[in-house]
């Protein structure tokens, strides 16, 4: 998955760099252009002034007047040169000492511009203009060197490369600071939707900006949605149990009607019926009634709640006077539905008050894993049988009613969190030992 | 002993008052919460069945709105909704026991008469004052000579309400209220001729009459 961010930075560069870049040509070469036009307009007066000293002697000989010269053109190799051309007949400027230039014989009115090395590898710009003086035709072609100048645009454009290098690097920076704080809510909402995993928060925040408003209104009604749907399926499944089980309570009350208790199979038939109803139904709501762990978890305060279940099953069981030890290092909350979590610590107390002889533990320590263990003193379960008790629905104990089931139902809780369920004999009790072990849940 | 069974289902109501009658209780009926509660509240009553399930108030919130009253009558709960955490919420409204539907009419009056001894600071099992010993599943009293004697349903509701009094002055209209339910005619008569009953099996010194007042059952015999 590609960072939204990242993607964004990485265009921006570019369409930076290329601007800049296009920004840098543009200006060399219009400072180029500049100065060129500049000094071919200076030959051209010195084109125009070099065409007035010239005239034909009598004997036909090309000559120039030297005073109306500039005296530049008078040095060896000063940079600036001329040569004169009609017919046969050559000027060439001192500065030009021995060396000439290659140039074409032009017709009178036209004017050609050519780059050709001079004299001492000199870059040389060279203007050459056709004339037409006492019916012949002369080509006066005037020549510059370009290498002061173009040291300097050398000089300019390396400074602007400099500066423009730097302005690029504070626009990258300005733009990585912008994507940064534009990017921000994104973040913020990133780390709510872990903090909803987590279930420390139900909803997400609404002020975020507009791109993603729908979003997160969407994301918070579905979450609605689920809760909604839960609650209700979990409603249906309660009022469905209960549309049944009075029903169920009256039929199982008919066997015993004194008009019935001459006809035996019938009674017999009926009881072992509803018996059959009655243990489906509850091993179908009971497993239908667990919640699981997703994202719309509430939290389990060990603290408040597990007290509260004690004290349920001291009244349950009063008559057998149980002591019932409770040690939880941690005064935390679990991410554990709550009804999960007291169904599941009430059918291990159930079984553990069911058998004990006076004393049941129940021990939670939280490392990662929360690890629940209720303990008793009772007769224990001999190791070959323990694989059986989980066996929905078996029961050793036809007597003592729910054993199986209720264990069972255990196991299915602690697998819904990721865990599982272990059984075996106590150490510190002697007795029965049922540890449920859930790993899908962080403490806080 | 007189009881307030709340329960919506017509048929499960049939069954229930009639055994539990058979069991020698006197038996009211509300049909929704708002009655129930209503009834609860007499303060005639020696515990109250109640199906959380209600139409009209919510069995819960009637069980609520008792003990806001400081109503101290001892609640069984009977409910179809039995998970652990709806066992929870049910004890924390102030249930003194909670069974689950469906249930057997057994299981059900042992846990009534568990919850009325308790009620009583009785211990659990069999009733035992002042020597006697009463067998509620059979309706027969064994005293301290070993004796038994069957009883009459008149004559074991009497006994039964003595041996959770010991020692108290109990009217003949109070006696009448924890016979007889509302449907019942009334005949404060026919105690005095069962209790007479009770002194020929039983003794005439563990019965005191307090002209006016009513009777006294004695646990110690001078």
């Amino acid at each position: 998955m590609k960072s939204l961010q990242l993607r964004l930075g990485i265009g921006l560069l570019i369409s930076l760099v290329s601007v800049f870049m296009a920004l840098w040509w543009l200006t060399s070469s219009s400072i180029r252009y500049l100065a060129e036009e500049y000094v071919a307009s200076h030959l051209a007066h010195d084109a125009e002034s070099i065409i007035e000293a010239a005239h034909f002697e009598d004997n036909n000989t090309l000559e120039l007047k030297d005073d109306q010269i500039e005296p530049v053109y008078l040095q060896p190799f000063s940079g600036q040169y001329y040569q004169v051309i009609s017919g046969g007949h050559v000027l060439r400027s001192p500065s030009l000492v021995d060396q000439r230039l290659t140039i074409p014989a032009l017709s009178p009115g036209e004017t050609r511009r050519l780059y050709s090395t001079g004299p001492q590898q000199q870059a040389l710009i060279i203007m050459a203009y056709g004339y037409q003086r006492q019916n012949r035709t002369i080509t006066v072609a005037v020549a510059e060197d370009l290498s002061p100048l173009l040291t300097l645009i050398s000089a300019f454009q390396q400074r602007y490369a400099l500066i423009a290098l730097a302005l690029l690097l504070t626009l990258i920076t300005v733009q990585a600071l912008i994507l940064h704080s534009g990017f921000h809510p994104l973040k913020r909402i990133q780390q709510q939707i872990r903090d909803l995993e987590k279930g420390d928060r139900s909803q997400l925040d609404t002020e975020v900006p507009l791109e993603v408003s729908t979003l997160v209104a969407e994301v918070n009604w579905l979450l609605n949605v689920l809760e909604q749907r839960l609650q209700r399926s979990r409603n249906a499944l309660g009022d469905l149990a209960h549309a049944l089980k009075t029903p169920l309570t009256v039929l199982q009350q008919l066997a015993r009607e004194d008009a019935l208790q001459a006809h035996v199979d019938i009674c017999r038939t009926l009881e072992t019926q509803t018996s059959n109803m009655q243990r489906i139904m509850a091993r179908v709501l009971k497993r239908a009634r667990m919640a699981g762990s997703g994202p719309a978890l509430a939290k389990f305060d060990i603290a408040q709640e597990m007290p509260a279940l004690i004290n349920v099953l001291h009244t349950m069981y009063r008559d057998k006077q149980l002591t019932i030890d409770f040690a939880s290092p941690v005064t935390g909350t679990v991410l554990i539905d709550r009804e999960d979590m007291l169904e599941l610590t009430g059918n291990l107390l159930d079984n553990a008050c069911k058998w004990a002889r006076s004393r049941v533990n129940l021990s939670i320590a939280i490392n990662h894993k929360v690890c629940l263990r209720v303990e008793d003193d009772g007769p224990g379960v001999p190791d070959a049988d323990i694989a059986h008790l989980l066996q929905r629905g078996t029961r050793l104990d036809e007597n003592v009613s729910g054993h199986g089931l209720g264990l069972s139902i255990a196991k299915l809780i602690a697998e819904q969190y990721g865990g599982h369920l272990k059984l075996g004999r106590s150490k510190t009790l002697g007795g029965f030992s049922a540890e449920a072990i859930l790993s899908k849940t962080e403490p806080l | 002993m007189r009881l307030l069974l709340i329960e919506d289902d017509l048929d499960l109501v049939r069954i229930l008052k009639r055994d539990l009658e058979k069991a020698g209780y006197a038996v009211d009926v509300a049909h929704d919460g708002i009655e129930g509660e209503y009834l609860g509240n007499e303060g005639i009553y020696a515990l109250a069945v109640l199906d959380l399930g209600l139409p009209q108030r919510n069995g819960l919130e009637v069980l609520k709105n008792w003990r806001n009253r400081q109503n101290a009558l001892p609640v069984l709960v009977l409910t179809a909704r039995d998970a652990w955490y709806e066992k929870v919420d049910g004890f924390k409204a102030g249930a003194d026991d909670y069974l689950g539907k469906p249930f057997h009419s057994e299981e059900l009056l042992a846990r009534i008469s568990a919850l009325i001894h308790r009620a009583h600071q009785q211990p659990g099992g069999q009733l035992q004052v002042g020597g006697l010993i009463l067998d509620e599943n059979h309706q027969r009293v064994t005293t301290e000579t070993g004796l038994s004697y069957e009883l009459t349903g008149l004559e074991f509701k009497l006994l039964r309400y003595f041996l959770l009094h010991p020692g108290q002055v109990i009217s003949k209209s109070t006696l009448a209220e924890h016979i007889y339910d509302f449907d019942s005619d009334k005949d404060s008569n026919v105690i005095e001729v069962y209790v007479n009953h009770l002194r020929r099996k039983l003794g005439k010194h563990r019965f005191e009459t307090r002209r006016g007042q009513g009777y006294v059952f004695k646990e110690q015999v001078e």
